[in-house]
C-alpha cells in the first residue's frame, strides 16, 4: 500500500458505517449520486473506505470492481459535510488518494478519463484541442483583451472556458475591462491539472503545477482570478500541496472578486426583474467554502429576487460533473444533471445560474436532453449583460 | 458457501434474471463490504448480494434460494448492534434498500405503511410539515424502521408504548418458502391497517425472529400526534437509588414521553470525548437524567412540569447536589449538540468515530434492587475489561420493564481490540443474564447461551414452528439453534 | 486524528467550550479575555475547577494553582444563571455566590462569565 494511503489508516478505521453520509443530515433528501445510482453499500462513501480497509488488510485485491466503485464517485464532498464522525472532512481526499493508487496499479482511470490525460500531456488540456487554439477565444475581441507581460491581477482562463465556454472567457474579458481593473492573460497557460488530481493521474501534476506558478510569478500578479470553480479549487487548495506556496499572491474567484466591487460600490448594475436561482458548484462551494460570494453579487442586482432550490449551500446538489465522472459516465452525468435541472425547475425562477462553466455544459446538457425551458446563465455572463 | 465456481455462476444469472443485472453481485467487494458490520461479531462471507425493488422479485429469489438449498439473510442498512444481517453460513443478502416507499399514511388510525428500506430519516422527513411524529432511537437516521420494530427496539415514546415491537399494526411478508402472507386487519382489508386484533396473531413469528421465518416486505407502524408544548430537562446527580426511585415514579405518573438514565460517561461520549477518555472523575455527577415530555395546552404543560419539579425536590433531599435544568442551558454550556435529543433522529458522532460499536443491550425488570445490583455488576466487569462505562438505560411502558444498555465503543483497528471487546460483551452479558436481563437484538453467542438455560419446551416449539415455515433451513440460519 | 481539545470533566468541557466558542465570535470579548491575566477557580459543590487565562487561549483545568479569583456557588445556581432563572449579580447580592478570593476583580469575572452565558 502507497505511503499517500497508509498516510489515512487511522481515518479509515473511524468509518463504522453508520449511513449518516447516505443522505443530507437532518433532512434526508439524496446527497450522494453514486449511492442513490447504484445502491450496494460499496458505492457509498462509507463503502468505498471499507474497501480500502479491504486492500490494506489484504482481504481483496485490486480488481476493475474496484476500479468501477472508485471512480463513479463525482468527489462533490457532500459526504464531508453529511459525516458526523471525526474523519469526515478527508473523506474526498481519501477517495482522491485511493484513485491515484488504482492508477498506478493500473487499474483506473476509466479509459475516457485516461484519454483527457493523454490529450492534457500533449496539448496541456483534456479535450483533445490543440494548444496552439488555447487562445482562439480572444477572437472577435483580441483588442479589448489586454497584451501585457506585468499586471496586478492574473485572469487564469482555464480549459473549459478556453474551449468550451469561450462567450465565459469573452464575457470575463469584458467585466474585467468595464470595471477597469489592472490585470492580464496569459498566453501560456496550462492546464489547472484539476482533470488529473480528481482522478488520480498525478504524474503530470507537478509539471503543470510548476508551469503554471511560474507564468504566475512573471506576470508579477498578486492576485490570480479564474472564473471556474474548478481551476479556483485546484490553484488554492492543490498547489500548496505539491509546490511551494507561492508567497503574496491570491486566489480569488470571479464571484470573491466581484463582491469585493460591490463592497467598494464599484459595480453599478442595471435592474433586472427576474426570480433567479443558483447552483452551488461543488469545488466552489463545500470544497472550498463559497456560498456567499455569489449570493451577494446575485442579490446586488436591482430587482432580483433570489430564490433557493430545496437543497442549496452545503446540501447543494452535485452537477454530476465532476471527478471525471463525465468523461467516465457521460449518461449517468447527465442523469444527475437532470435532477438538478428539476430543482430548479420547480423554483418557478426565470434563470438557474451558476459560477463555474463546467456545471454549465453539463447542466446545459440535461436541459437540452430533457427538453426542458429552463434559461441558464453563467453568472458572469449575467454580470456582463448588467454593466 | 457454495464451492463450485460454476454452481455460483448460474446462480449469478438466474438472480440477474429475476432482478436485473445491475442489481446482483458477486464480486468479492460487496461480498467483503457486506460480511461483516461495526459490532465485534467475527465476518462471514455471503456468495450473493442482490437488491429486488417489488414483492414479485423476493418471492422469486426465495422460490430459487430454496431449489437450491442456498442461505438468505435480509438487509437493509446492516447498523443492528447484533451482528445480525452477518450471513453466518454464506448464501444470498438480500438488501431491500431499493424497496424505500412510504406506502400510505393514515391520519385517522394514525399509522403509516412502509416498505423496509424507509429509515427514520425518510419518516422524519415524512411526516416533518404534518401534525404527527414517529418514535426515534438514538440511532442514526440511516436505520430501518421496520426492522428496528421487528427487533424490538427502543426508542423516544418506548416509555409510553414499549418496544417498537408494539407499536407493528399488520405486515405482509414473504414466507421461507416463497408465499406471500398479511398479517393484521390487512389480512381481510388492504386499506385498514389498523391493527393486530382480533384474529390470531401472527406478527409474532417475525418479531425477534431475526429474519429467520420470511422477508417482511410492509410493515403497518403506528404513528402520534405532535403536542405543542414540548420540553426536555436535564439532571445530574450523584446517587443512583434516589434517581432511579426519580425515574420510576415518574414513569408510573404517566406524564413523561420518554426517561433517559445515564451515566456521565455516556454524556462526555456523545460531547466528543475521545474513547478511552470517557470515564467518570472523583467529584464529578455520576449519573445524567434526561426527561422528555409534551403537553395539548400550557396549563397541562406546567401542571407537568410542577409534578417533575416536586419529584425532583425528594431527589435532592437525599443528593444535596443534585440539579435540574433545561436543555437550553445545556445547550448554552456544551453546544447544539447537546440538544440533538430534541432533533431526532440524530448521529452520536462520538459513538460512531472508532469503527467499532456494539453494546449488550438488555431488558429486564425495573426492580429497583435488582437494576442497582446491575449496575454495579457492570460497571464492574466492564471497568475489568477497561472500557468506558457508557451506560444508556431508558424506562419502559410506564415502569413495566427497564432498558439496561452499555453503549461499547472500540477501534477496528487491530484484531486484539476485537477480542477484547468480544470477552467483555460475552462476561457482560451472562453477568446480566443471571439477574434476569434478557439481550434484544440478540447476538448468534448469546442465543447459543440462552436456549441452552430457557424452557427446553419454548426451543422445541420454537424449532419446529421454524422448521414448519422453513422446511429448507434457509432463512438466517444458524441463529437460535436453528442450523 | 482528534478534533476534541480541551478538559474531559463535565464541567470543564462546559467551559472551555463556551469560552472559546464566544471567543471565536465576539472580537471584544475575545480581547478582553486575552487582556486577562488571571487565575480564576469556579468552586462548585460538585468540584472546583481552574480558567487560567494568561493572555494566550485560556486554559481550563481541574488544577488549582494558585488562584487570583476564587468564586463558590452550587452548581444549582450556575445552572439557573444558564437557564435565566437567576443573574450573577443577584446571586452575588443574596449571598448564593461568594468571592473567597479576589472580591476587587468582581466586575472582571462579572463581564467574563456574564457574556459567556447570554444565548
Amino acid at each position: 500500500m502507497s505511503d499517500a494511503l497508509t498516510k489515512y489508516r487511522e481515518e479509515l478505521y473511524c468509518c463504522s458505517r453508520c449511513g449518516t453520509c447516505k443522505y443530507i443530515y437532518q433532512n434526508y433528501s439524496d446527497s450522494c449520486p453514486a449511492g442513490k445510482k447504484f445502491q450496494f453499500e460499496t458505492f457509498y462513501p462509507s463503502g468505498r473506505l471499507h474497501i480500502a480497509r479491504g486492500l490494506l488488510e489484504g482481504k481483496i485485491e485490486w480488481s476493475e470492481r474496484i476500479r468501477d466503485i472508485l471512480f463513479s464517485c463525482p468527489t462533490c464532498a457532500s459526504c464531508t459535510v453529511n459525516c458526523q464522525s471525526r474523519h469526515h472532512i478527508l473523506i474526498v481526499d481519501i477517495i482522491e488518494a485511493l484513485r491515484a493508487e488504482a492508477v498506478s496499479k493500473g487499474f483506473g482511470p476509466l479509459p475516457n478519463q485516461k484519454a483527457f490525460a493523454e490529450s492534457i500531456e500533449k496539448e496541456h488540456n483534456p479535450y483533445k484541442e490543440q494548444h496552439d487554439h488555447r487562445l482562439d477565444w480572444k477572437k472577435g475581441i483580441e483588442s479589448e483583451v489586454p497584451q501585457k507581460d506585468k499586471a496586478s491581477i492574473l485572469f487564469f482562463v482555464g480549459c473549459t472556458s478556453s474551449y468550451r465556454q469561450k462567450d465565459l472567457a469573452q464575457a470575463t474579458v469584458k467585466l474585467l475591462n468595464k470595471l477597469g481593473v489592472d490585470y492580464t492573460v496569459s498566453e501560456e497557460e496550462w492546464c489547472c491539472g484539476s482533470p488529473l488530481i480528481r482522478t488520480g493521474q498525478l504524474d503530470l501534476v507537478k509539471g503543470l503545477i510548476e508551469h503554471n506558478l511560474e507564468l504566475i510569478k512573471r506576470t508579477g500578479a498578486n492576485t490570480v482570478i479564474t472564473s471556474c470553480a474548478g481551476c479556483y479549487r485546484t490553484l488554492k487548495l492543490d498547489y500548496p500541496h505539491y509546490a511551494q506556496k507561492l508567497e503574496g499572491v491570491e486566489i480569488l474567484h470571479i464571484t470573491e472578486f466581484l463582491q469585493k466591487m460591490i463592497k467598494e460600490r464599484k459595480l453599478k448594475l442595471k435592474r433586472l426583474d427576474a426570480k433567479i436561482t443558483y447552483h452551488d458548484p461543488c469545488h466552489l462551494g463545500r470544497h472550498a467554502g463559497i456560498y456567499e460570494a455569489p449570493r451577494a453579487v446575485i442579490q446586488a442586482i436591482p430587482g432580483v429576487s433570489l430564490i433557493e432550490m430545496a437543497r442549496n449551500k452545503q446540501n447543494a446538489w452535485c452537477c454530476g460533473a465532476g471527478g471525471g465522472v463525465k468523461a467516465g459516465f457521460k449518461d449517468w452525468a447527465v442523469e444527475i444533471s437532470n435532477d438538478r435541472i428539476k430543482e430548479a425547475e420547480e423554483t418557478a425562477c426565470d434563470i438557474l445560474v451558476s459560477a463555474c462553466p463546467f456545471c454549465k455544459t453539463n447542466l446545459q446538457d440535461a436541459i437540452s436532453a430533457s427538453n426542458s425551458k429552463l434559461r441558464l446563465m453563467d453568472i458572469v455572463n449575467l454580470l456582463n449583460d448588467l454593466i | 458457501m457454495l464451492q463450485q465456481a460454476e454452481e455460483r455462476a448460474v446462480i449469478t444469472e438466474k438472480l440477474k434474471e429475476i432482478v436485473g443485472k445491475e442489481w446482483v453481485s458477486d464480486h468479492p467487494e460487496e461480498l467483503l463490504v457486506y460480511s461483516y458490520d461495526m459490532t465485534e461479531n467475527p465476518a462471514h462471507q455471503p456468495d450473493f448480494v442482490v437488491m429486488p425493488k417489488t414483492v414479485e422479485e423476493i418471492s422469486a429469489i426465495v422460490k430459487l434460494a430454496n431449489e437450491n438449498k442456498i442461505p438468505i439473510v435480509p438487509f437493509v442498512t446492516g447498523s443492528n448492534v447484533g451482528g445480525l444481517t452477518i450471513p453466518l453460513k454464506g448464501g444470498i443478502i438480500v438488501d431491500l434498500k431499493r424497496m424505500d416507499k412510504i406506502i400510505r399514511f393514515d391520519q385517522d388510525d394514525m399509522y403509516v405503511i412502509a416498505e423496509p428500506g424507509v429509515t427514520f430519516g425518510h419518516i422524519n422527513k415524512f411526516l416533518k410539515d404534518t401534525q404527527f411524529r414517529y418514535c426515534y432511537p438514538n440511532a442514526p437516521p440511516f436505520t430501518s424502521i421496520m426492522a428496528n420494530a421487528l427487533l424490538g427496539g427502543l426508542n423516544n415514546l418506548s416509555l409510553k408504548y414499549g418496544n417498537m415491537a408494539e407499536i407493528i399494526n399488520g405486515i405482509e411478508a414473504v414466507l421461507p418458502t416463497g408465499e406471500i402472507v398479511k398479517i393484521g386487519s390487512c389480512a381481510c382489508w388492504d386499506e385498514h391497517w389498523w391493527g393486530r386484533s382480533s384474529m390470531p396473531d401472527l406478527i409474532g413469528l417475525f418479531v425477534n425472529w431475526q429474519g429467520m421465518t420470511g422477508i417482511v416486505t410492509k410493515i403497518g407502524l403506528q404513528v402520534w400526534p405532535n403536542h405543542p408544548f414540548r420540553d426536555w430537562k436535564f439532571v445530574l446527580s450523584n446517587d443512583f437509588d434516589s434517581t432511579y426511585h426519580f425515574v420510576k415514579k415518574l414513569a408510573n405518573c404517566e406524564i413523561m414521553n420518554d426517561i433517559l438514565l445515564l451515566s456521565t460517561e455516556t454524556v462526555k461520549m456523545v460531547l466528543g470525548v475521545p474513547i478511552g477518555q470517557a470515564v467518570w472523575l472523583e467529584g464529578e455527577p455520576r449519573w445524567a437524567t434526561v426527561l422528555d415530555f409534551a403537553a395539548n395546552t400550557q396549563k397541562e404543560f406546567n401542571a407537568k412540569l410542577e409534578i417533575v419539579e416536586d419529584a425532583f425536590k425528594e431527589v435532592k433531599k437525599v443528593d444535596t447536589k443534585a440539579a435540574i435544568c433545561s436543555v437550553t442551558a445545556a445547550e448554552k454550556m456544551y453546544g447544539p449538540r447537546v440538544g440533538d435529543f430534541k432533533r431526532l433522529p440524530f448521529t452520536i458522532g462520538g459513538m460512531l468515530e472508532y469503527g467499532g460499536h456494539t453494546w449488550v443491550g438488555t431488558y429486564m425488570t425495573s426492580n429497583p434492587k435488582i437494576v442497582s445490583k446491575g449496575v454495579d455488576k457492570a460497571f464492574e466487569v466492564i471497568g475489568k475489561h477497561k472500557f468506558e462505562k457508557c451506560l444508556y438505560t431508558r424506562m419502559m411502558k410506564g415502569g413495566h420493564y427497564w432498558a439496561f444498555r452499555f453503549l461499547l465503543r472500540f477501534s477496528k483497528e487491530t484484531p486484539e481490540e476485537t477480542e477484547r471487546m468480544q470477552k467483555l460483551t460475552k462476561e457482560l452479558f451472562e453477568s446480566l443474564f443471571e439477574l434476569g436481563a434478557m439481550p434484544y437484538k440478540t447476538p448468534a453467542w448469546a442465543a447459543d447461551f440462552i436456549i441452552k438455560r430457557c424452557d427446553p419446551q419454548y426451543v422445541e416449539l420454537m424449532h419446529k414452528i421454524k422448521k414448519t415455515l422453513d422446511p429448507n433451513g434457509i432463512f438466517n440460519p444458524g441463529r437460535w439453534g436453528n442450523d | 486524528m482528534e478534533l476534541f481539545q480541551g478538559p474531559t470533566d463535565i464541567f470543564g468541557i462546559a467551559i472551555y467550550h463556551s469560552l472559546n466558542k464566544k471567543m471565536s465570535e465576539d472580537e471584544k470579548y475575545r480581547d478582553f479575555i486575552k487582556s486577562l491575566k488571571e487565575s480564576i477557580v469556579i468552586d462548585l459543590d460538585y468540584y472546583p475547577l481552574m480558567i487560567k487565562l494568561t493572555g494566550g487561549a485560556p486554559e481550563v483545568t481541574r488544577t488549582i494553582e494558585n488562584p487570583t479569583v476564587i468564586v463558590k456557588l452550587n452548581t444549582q445556581d450556575f445552572l439557573n444563571i444558564l437557564d435565566s432563572k437567576a443573574s450573577i449579580m443577584g446571586l452575588f447580592l443574596r449571598g448564593k455566590m461568594k468571592f473567597k478570593k479576589g472580591f476587587f476583580k468582581l466586575l472582571k469575572v462579572y463581564k467574563l462569565f456574564s457574556n459567556l452565558v447570554k444565548n
